[in-house]
């Protein structure tokens, strides 16, 4: 078990070293002069050759990829090309507020899922099952973005039952979280759907339903314990996606989180500050993957046996 | 902003009878004098309240040194102040200077401070901290924008270079004197003084900070910043030791993020009460009725273009350069922009303010265009590249306008959309970029800075040139520096005109158009009106509750 561990702890480090190494190496060959963006349009030559010199930006590529490694090495994501501020508490101070909207959306998703999920697998071929199926594929279909505007237009702009943007309280949160939340809905509805039909043809569920099991303890006991399993893979892997969401909907709700620290990092080539958030990215989905692998041997103990 | 409606109420005396026809004529007088007076009265602004802001993103900093772009400089004025400032128009007046002087070969400015201004930590403001305060915009330690506006001082090189321990042109006889040198009479001088970076700092705070004194900036403005939560928001509060008579909320609130979609919502709800709209918001509050007065137009002072590269075939015959500025159609430039400016038939923007009558113009002409073409040499026209920045909306519209104009003339447009800092540097080097889409904001109201500045052959250099037409003409060069020697206002004036004149002859240009913002304001808000030069100042808008 150890070894499984340490094994997929040093592919993690191998992987947070390749991201970083293929971020920067792309970074480096947009065109542009990223002193001018921090300098300003208006700036002289010799304020363009002082930030330059400022941030190694006069320097070839694999020096200040040099200074970089070595910085952390040190524990230094570096600081902001544009606010100088530094780029691990630029992602901590936004943090709360992604988890926040994270954990609110993924709580939201999986409370409707679940009864769904088991819902039609129980009544499944009836309309309530079709009719599931074909609202589940359109919230598939949704595009982000579109989908978090016309909320916020209509329930908060025009019906006012929600605020429209910022991050005061946990109000704030739910219309962002439902955006996130109903594109994965209908996904995870037709998962669980899926896995509990085959769950409930299997020998088991029948040896259970013979002994006299009621039907909702074949369905929650029985059932949805084991149909759950291979749905914590894909959850595991779907929060550390989240962050691809949340940019979009972090964006329309100008929600202070890590998709809008993104965004803005990209539209002014701040590549300290693009190098943290897909470092952190990149941390997330390799911990999320860890995490999962424990996780699915403290759910089904064979697989710990295959091991 | 109009008077609120709540302010024009009157207070009706009481109806009294058997007053006869004289007593109502008397009675009517007496209302409409109180309803004169009540007006003026509502019209006084109000202290108190909280006036809440928005913008898309945060800045690089609100530090003087730093900041410099036209959407930070109204809050900056919140925190700090200098030695002048402009009236409602472009006329500049002392600000926390009691009175200056310029002496008469114009390389001597000597102000004297107004006693009792404070900065918000309770000390007096002193010429020594005015000192301090240049000099660290010549410090290349700053790598201020700054820097370049100083050079004329004299000493201000050989500090910026590390050859002199401070600026021997800045002297601080005693306290409340301030005296500047120059190296030569420079009429934009005293534009400069007025512009943010020479505000005062407090010495001693700057230096306990550092590098973070942007967290803690402190400055002799109407308000200190009591929060800043970087891209999330900001909150001013009073400056207790403030002596100026604005900045009437009690409190400023400004919230980073959402684009201008929300803002136009969150105005709307009453959420926000001042932000900037977007063309398609701007149109809808334009037709409707109950929000057409929430629609402030602020005319901005710039010039949207599409230079030619003069120094690249076939952009080197005026002939084509003509052709294509009559082969633009101006109007459907001014739609493209959304509607919100004004059709821009010179280099100086109107907005200034700035006229010049006898400008050579270019109707749209296609048919003078092709004929034109034909003379050059181009009967079939040719093939060229246009570069612009891919993030501007407004650049790209015109980019793709520009285009099928000239396509209807026979010339073939490759476009060239760029992230803003490759565009800065494929325009800014020589013989890189054969045209593009491009604009300017003014850094202070003289034709300078649009005619020298943009335009001067005289200021071409291979790589970094502001002039990305590579536009020289000895004779402009001649005009544009007599007028830069000049201080005889005048005098300049004509100067000029007469090169901007001589410019649009050679056509290196096509002024494209002049931009006006359009602001959506709450209709609690007053005061809100557009400067020439700020844009718009928050410290001097007021609420009603």
């Amino acid at each position: 078990m150890l070894t499984r561990f340490l094994t997929r702890l040093g592919w993690s480090v191998v992987t947070m070293f390749g991201t970083s190494l293929l971020v920067f190496i792309l970074l480096n060959a947009v065109p542009g002069d990223v002193a001018r963006i921090v300098a300003g349009p208006k700036a002289s030559p010799a304020v363009l050759k002082q930030v330059r010199a400022r941030y190694h930006l006069d320097e070839p590529w694999w020096r200040r990829l040099g200074y970089y490694y070595a910085g952390l090495a040190h524990g230094d994501v570096g600081h902001s090309f544009v606010t100088d501020q530094p780029v691990a508490q630029a992602i901590l101070t936004r943090l709360p507020t992604t988890a926040a909207l994270a954990t609110v959306a993924v709580v939201m998703w999986m409370a409707v899922a679940v009864p769904l999920g088991v819902s039609t697998a129980r009544y499944r071929g009836s309309i309530f099952d079709r009719g599931t199926l074909v609202v589940a594929t359109l919230t598939l279909s949704l595009p982000a973005f579109w989908l978090a505007r016309m909320l916020q237009y209509w329930l908060a702009y025009k019906l006012r039952w929600f605020p429209v943007a910022g991050f005061r309280s946990f109000v704030d949160l739910l219309l962002p979280a439902a955006t996130l939340a109903i594109l994965a809905i209908g996904y995870y509805a037709r998962l669980i759907h899926a896995n509990m039909v085959e769950v409930l043809q299997s020998p088991y569920v029948t040896a259970a339903r013979a002994k006299g099991v009621s039907e909702m303890g074949v369905l929650f006991r029985h059932g949805l314990r084991n149909a759950l399993i291979p749905v914590v893979t894909i959850l595991g892997m779907d929060v550390a996606g989240l962050l691809g969401g949340v940019i979009f909907t972090e964006n329309v709700f100008a929600l202070p989180g890590i998709g809008t620290l993104a965004v803005q990092s990209v539209f002014n080539l701040d590549v300290p500050v693009i190098m943290g958030t897909v470092l952190f990215s990149a941390l997330i989905v390799v911990g999320a993957n860890l995490v999962v692998d424990v996780l699915y041997q403290w759910i089904d103990p064979r697989i710990k046996e295959r091991v | 902003m109009n008077a609120p409606a709540q302010s024009r109420r009157r207070n009706h005396p009481p109806r009294s009878e058997g007053v006869g026809r004289w007593g109502w004529i008397a009675l009517l007088l007496i209302i409409l004098a109180a309803d004169a007076t009540a007006e003026e009265g509502g019209a006084a602004p109000r202290r108190g309240g909280t006036l809440r802001l928005v913008s898309p993103t945060d800045w690089r900093s609100l530090d003087p040194v730093i900041a410099f772009d036209g959407s930070s400089t109204p809050l900056q004025k919140l925190l700090f102040r200098g030695l002048l400032d402009y009236d409602g128009g472009i006329n500049l007046i002392p600000d926390q200077a009691s009175d200056w002087a310029v002496s008469p070969d114009g390389k001597t400015y000597t102000f004297h401070l107004r006693p009792g201004v404070k900065f918000a930590h309770g000390r007096e403001v002193e010429a020594a901290d005015y000192i301090y305060s240049f000099e660290r915009v010549l410090n290349p330690k700053t790598a201020s924008v700054g820097q370049t506006y100083l050079m004329d001082i004299v000493g201000a090189e050989e500090f910026n270079l590390g050859k002199a321990p401070h600026v021997t042109g800045l002297r601080a006889p005693d306290a409340r004197t301030l005296i500047i040198e120059l190296k030569k009479a420079t009429f934009v001088f005293r534009y400069i003084l007025a512009m943010n970076f020479t505000d005062a700092l407090p010495r001693e705070l700057v230096e306990k900070y550092g590098k973070d004194f942007q967290y803690h900036m402190i400055g002799s403005g109407p308000y200190v910043i009591k929060e800043w939560r970087r891209h999330i928001g900001y909150r001013f509060e009073r400056n207790p030791f403030y002596s100026g008579t604005d900045g009437y909320v009690d409190r400023v609130d400004l919230m980073i993020g959402g684009d201008q979609a929300l803002h136009a919502m969150m105005v709307e709800r009453g959420d926000l009460d001042f932000a900037i709209a977007s063309a398609a918001d701007a149109v809808r509050f334009t037709h409707d009725a109950r929000l057409r007065p929430w629609l402030l137009r602020v005319p901005l002072a710039s010039t949207d273009y599409f230079f030619m590269n003069t120094e690249v075939k076939p952009f080197d015959d005026v002939r084509v350069r003509r052709a294509i500025n009559h082969a633009v159609n101006h109007e459907r430039m001014l739609k493209l922009a959304g509607g919100f400016g004004t059709v821009a038939h010179g280099i100086v923007p109107p907005s200034m303010p700035w006229t010049n009558s006898n400008v050579p113009v270019y109707p749209y002409n296609p048919e003078r265009a092709r004929e034109l073409l034909r003379e050059a040499g181009f009967p079939n026209g040719f093939k060229t590249q246009l570069s612009f920045i891919s993030s501007r909306t407004q650049d790209s519209r015109m980019a793709g306008g520009i285009a099928e104009d000239l396509r209807v003339v026979g010339i073939e447009v490759e476009l060239q959309p760029l992230i803003y800092s490759a565009f800065e540097v494929k325009v800014a080097t020589r013989k890189s970029a054969p045209c593009g889409v491009w604009g300017w904001q003014q850094d202070y109201p003289d034709a300078s800075n649009f005619l020298d500045v943009l335009l001067s052959g005289d200021r071409i250099t291979d790589t970094e040139c502001n002039n990305t037409a590579f536009y020289s003409n000895p004779k402009v060069n001649q005009l544009l520096g007599q007028a830069g020697a000049s201080v005889v206002a005048e005098e300049r004036l004509e100067l000029f005109r007469a090169a901007e004149r001589q410019i649009m002859a050679d056509a290196p240009w096509v002024p494209t158009v002049n931009e006006v913002v359009p602001v959506l304001v709450n209709p609690r808000v007053h005061g809100a009106v557009a400067h020439p030069v700020w844009m718009y100042r928050y410290e001097k808008m007021w609420l009603t509750p």
